[in-house]
């Protein structure tokens, strides 16, 4: 099957730091693959680099064909980005900033906002559509950042640390609905430092320190890799790889 | 504890250089120029501060020293104007409901630090530094007895200085105190109210004398209390002291019973149907939650005030020359109001949405495509206020004696007041966005927009609105309209939603430096006009001079921006236009003298004749017009303007740039005959676009410059 996203050897250098290097990967419909690596490892970046909002130093990245770089703005019309620390317009309300996300995405707002509902409920969202961004809490930008990001049902999904900052049954929640669209044929790259997540939502995980990537494969595989026993954590797996 | 102060006084003193020098080098040059120009540009621009404010308040000293026939002079009501419109000021300082939230004293890390009353204050007192200059400048235009000395000019700045921190210590601590009693919509009306508090001020001190006469009794008791020349200044400043700690403790208690944050908006809005929120729409509705409709209403309360005042003003037997004064009072004030207002709404609108970052870069849109809703946005906010200024007019001429003779006067300024302001705010969202820096991660918390750009802007647009003739508005109109073009070019080309911040520096192109210099050039000659007029120099030594000192600045500036352009050329290829040069110099003095004796002709009307020059003096005149100025403003306008519009230019349309840059040299002697410098501007242009080379076009400049000097005495009978 054609893969949805296609990077090959990408680098990135800020001055004299090279904060990625020599990135090669494949993203395939249906595939929830996740971004693994201490602070610093370059996670962000590669999303980043992704979105074209970084202009790669060295190789080149494709989204549904699209270069990253040249084309940024047909990519940002296709993906669905949510950010590790939203922010947004304070004096808008939540159901606001959702129509203006629709405009701008070129959708109708009533059909937008319609087919939201159901993620609304999932989420929780209701009580807080008609409040100002600028009152939300931490958790609550996050889930807005997500509706925000799945409003035009992309086939390509970025997350960076989609359940940072949620409540451990919304967060529940949260993963169900990313294996939803993932079985229904979405390509879903999460970036993530909670192992947990990523053990039980994760088809193939890239594991990346300082820029580059040290694992690659299943959960198990990457535990084989670190020669820890299968029923080790991944957390065990990881230390054992980033020592 | 005294270690404790002086510690983090001088960490707060870091903080505050810091981000004045970085203020300075976005507002003056971008990223692109290097730190270490930083504090030039901050001194050019407190010096043109200076001279705007000296010019200002020589006029209301004016008002204040004339004895009047009803008693002692009006004094009094222009120092409590000052008092109050500074009071004001503080209280802005805290006025978050208006949207405005300011850096560096906002930013949370502050809040949490435990820092004391007293470092955070003195941020507050010299985070624009622009303010306690402006104060002490006013303080001797009002005291012409004390400047003489030094001791005297020392002993009134420090009085000055002194009702500056009394004045914001005692607005700060009213804002600190409303914060803490009060919530919500309450805190935003009085918020609107510390706005009005520094009208009131402004108005009563440019109307002292109305006030004086009109609406209080004379007061001579009080007067003769606060009369700076009376020697009351020590007890004044004894007082100010005094009123100083009393607000520093009213904020240490009002710190300690609880000092709320930003977290002031209403919980939520009824829940509406969804609209569609396009990118214009968004602005008009963002801006209308920031506070703009109640700038808008305190922009209209203050043109009521002007009207009421004005009318008062003419009350008394209508004179044709004051009412002509005044109709210029009125268009520039609204002019200048208009634009502080534009360019701090833009500025506000470009920090939003750096803060919204995180959401608005991964959408397909690019920071450019909400430049038209912001220039939308900020009109809807101006516009009001220009409408007020025409029943403002309207109110100050209900005389029909005097409204006849000036009727047209009225029509031509009126619209080239409001065309300017509205073509300016296209060009205010624009600077906006190429100094506020959207597409910049990291500047989201900087200050707003301001100093050499927005002077830039401000130049022009003043003298749109105080042009002595239709053409000079017309041709500064012109002139807004390049910058606002120009600005917009930039802002298109280069600001995108970036992360990278090297990624970004090409934001301001090399025409739009270049305009930069030309502002420093105007403010340069404006300035040395003013401070050269305290000397006893004939008038036409006083503007060679000048000439000569901003030309010095203008080669300075040049040198400095063009360096990407590669070294200037001098000497042509082929001798023949060392020939052509000169020919084309005398062509454009015949026209220009041909102009003249038309527009002489014309209008009737004679050149008064200039007053006898020494020799000595003769010679620096001449030198300054036929040497000096031609070779300052070639190696601008043809070895800068010129060659950087060229450069950005498609290869198809380069052949224009002689033609632009010609028009620019025409608008920068706005002053002088405008249509003989176009025609001077665009030989030189062919001259340099033809042979790359400075000496023939100097040598254009120098004989078109020399033939008007000598050959005008011959034709036009002036001297």
């Amino acid at each position: 099957m054609e893969p949805l996203v296609r990077a090959e050897g990408l680098k990135k250098s800020f001055g004299a730091v090279d904060a990625v290097r020599e990135l090669s990967f494949q993203l395939a419909p249906g595939e929830v693959v996740g971004l693994l690596g201490p602070n610093g490892a370059g996670k962000t970046t590669t999303l980043k680099l992704l979105l074209g909002l970084l202009r790669p130093t060295e190789g080149s990245a494709t989204v549904l064909g699209l270069d990253c770089t040249r084309q940024a703005r047909q990519v940002k019309a296709r993906l669905g980005y949510c950010p590790d620390e939203p922010a947004f317009h304070g004096f808008l309300t939540g159901r606001e900033t959702l129509a203006f996300v629709a405009s701008v995405r070129g959708l109708a707002i009533g059909g937008a906002m319609a087919g939201l509902e159901p993620l609304i409920a999932t989420l929780d969202f209701g009580p807080q559509l008609d409040v100002f961004t600028a009152n939300y809490s931490h958790g609550t930008k996050k889930k807005l950042a997500l509706l925000a990001a799945l409003i035009h049902d992309p086939r390509v999904l970025l997350l960076d640390e989609p359940t940072n900052g949620l409540d451990p049954p919304t967060a529940h929640r949260v993963r169900e609905l990313l294996a939803d669209k993932a079985r229904a044929g979405a390509a879903i790259m999460v970036s993530t430092h909670l192992l947990d997540m990523a053990d039980r939502l994760c088809d193939r995980v890239l594991v990346l320190d300082k820029g580059v990537i040290i694992a690659e494969g299943s959960p198990a595989s990457v535990r084989s890799r670190a020669g820890v026993p299968p029923e080790a954590s991944l957390e065990d797996a990881f230390l054992a790889l980033v020592a | 504890m005294l270690g404790d102060l002086v510690r983090q006084t001088r960490a707060a003193s870091l903080l505050l250089i810091r981000y004045l020098a970085r203020r300075a080098v976005r507002g003056g040059a971008g990223p692109t120029y290097a730190k270490s120009r930083a504090p030039w540009f901050l001194l050019l621009s407190l010096v043109w501060t200076l001279y705007v404010g000296n010019l200002l308040w020589s006029r209301f000293a004016d008002a204040a020293l004339k004895p009047l026939a009803e008693g002692p002079p009006a004094m009094a009501w222009q120092l409590i104007g000052v008092v109050l419109a500074m009071v004001g000021f503080g209280f802005v300082e805290l006025a978050p409901e208006l949207g405005r939230i300011r850096p560096p004293l906002r930013i949370t890390l502050l809040d949490e630090l435990p820092f004391s009353v007293a470092a955070r204050l003195m941020l507050v007192w010299f985070r624009n530094p622009f303010m306690p200059a402006l104060t002490i400048v006013g303080a001797l235009a009002w005291s012409p007895a004390a400047r003489v000395s030094f001791g005297g000019v020392m002993a009134v700045s420090g009085f000055a200085l002194a009702i500056y921190l009394a004045a914001t210590t005692l607005g700060y601590a009213l804002g600190s105190w409303i914060r803490v009693l009060f919530s919500g919509r309450g805190r935003r009306a009085i918020s609107i109210a510390s706005l009005v508090l520094v009208l009131v001020g402004v108005q009563l001190l440019v109307f002292s004398e109305r006030f004086h006469h009109l609406i209080m009794p004379p007061a001579p008791a009080l007067d003769a209390a606060l009369d700076i020349r009376a020697g009351a200044l020590g007890a004044i400043a004894l007082v100010a002291i005094g009123v100083w700690l009393v607000g520093m403790l009213a904020i240490a208690w009002a710190e300690r019973v609880g000092y709320d944050r930003l977290d002031a908006l209403p919980a939520g809005v009824k829940r509406g149907r969804s609209v569609a929120l396009d990118a214009r729409a968004i602005e008009r509705l963002l801006t209308r939650r920031e506070g703009g409709l109640g700038l808008a209403i305190v922009g209209w309360l203050f043109f009521v005030m002007v009207a009421v005042g004005a009318g008062f003003a003419i009350v008394k037997p209508p004179e044709p020359d004051v009412t002509q004064k005044l109709v210029l009072g009125i268009c520039v004030a609204v002019a200048y109001l208009g634009a502080v207002i534009a360019l701090s709404r833009a500025g506000q609108a470009v920090r939003r949405d750096a803060g919204a970052r995180a959401f608005l870069a991964p959408l397909p849109i690019a920071p450019y495509q909400t430049l038209d809703g912001k220039v939308q946005a900020v009109r809807g906010v101006v516009l009001p206020l220009m409408l007020c200024a025409v029943p403002g007019i309207a109110l100050a001429l209900d005389q029909a004696s005097v409204l006849g003779p000036i009727a047209l006067e009225v029509a031509w300024r009126s619209l080239a007041t409001v065309l300017v302001v509205w073509v300016g705010a296209d060009a205010a969202v624009s600077i906006a966005f190429l100094t506020g820096g959207v597409g910049l991660p990291g500047v989201k918390s900087m200050g707003a927009p301001t100093s050499f750009a927005v002077q830039l802007l401000l130049l022009p647009l003043l003298a749109a609105s105080a042009a002595p003739d239709p053409v000079v508005a017309l041709a500064s109109v012109a002139a807004v309209f390049a910058i606002a073009l120009e600005a917009r070019r930039a802002a298109h080309l280069a600001v995108r939603w970036l992360d990278d911040a090297a990624d970004d520096l090409t934001r301001e192109t090399t025409v739009w430096r270049a305009l930069l210099a030309l502002a420093a050039f105007y403010a340069a000659q404006a300035l040395g006009g003013e401070l050269l007029g305290l000397g006893d120099l004939p008038d036409a030594v006083r503007g060679a001079l000048v000439v000569m000192a901003a030309g010095v600045i203008l080669v300075i500036l040049t040198l400095q921006g063009r360096r990407a352009l590669g070294p200037l050329r001098w000497w042509p290829s082929s001798p023949i236009a060392l020939l052509v040069g000169p020919l084309a110099g005398a062509v454009s003095a015949l026209a220009a003298l041909g102009f003249a004796f038309l527009v002489r002709h014309v209008t009737n009307t004679s050149t008064p004749a200039a007053p006898a020059l020494t020799p000595l003096e003769s010679i620096v005149a001449v030198f300054a017009v036929t040497i000096a100025a031609p070779i300052a403003e070639e190696i601008f306008f043809r070895g800068w303007l010129q060659s950087a519009i060229a450069n950005d230019l498609s290869a198809k349309r380069k052949k224009w740039a002689f033609a632009i840059a010609g028009l620019a040299f025409a608008l920068a002697h706005v002053g002088s005959w405008i249509v003989p410098q176009l025609v001077m501007g665009l030989l030189a242009g062919l001259l340099y676009a033809r042979w790359k080379a400075l000496v023939p076009t100097v040598l254009a400049h120098t004989t078109h410059n020399a033939l008007v000097l000598a050959l005008s005495g011959v034709f036009l009978g002036s001297q």
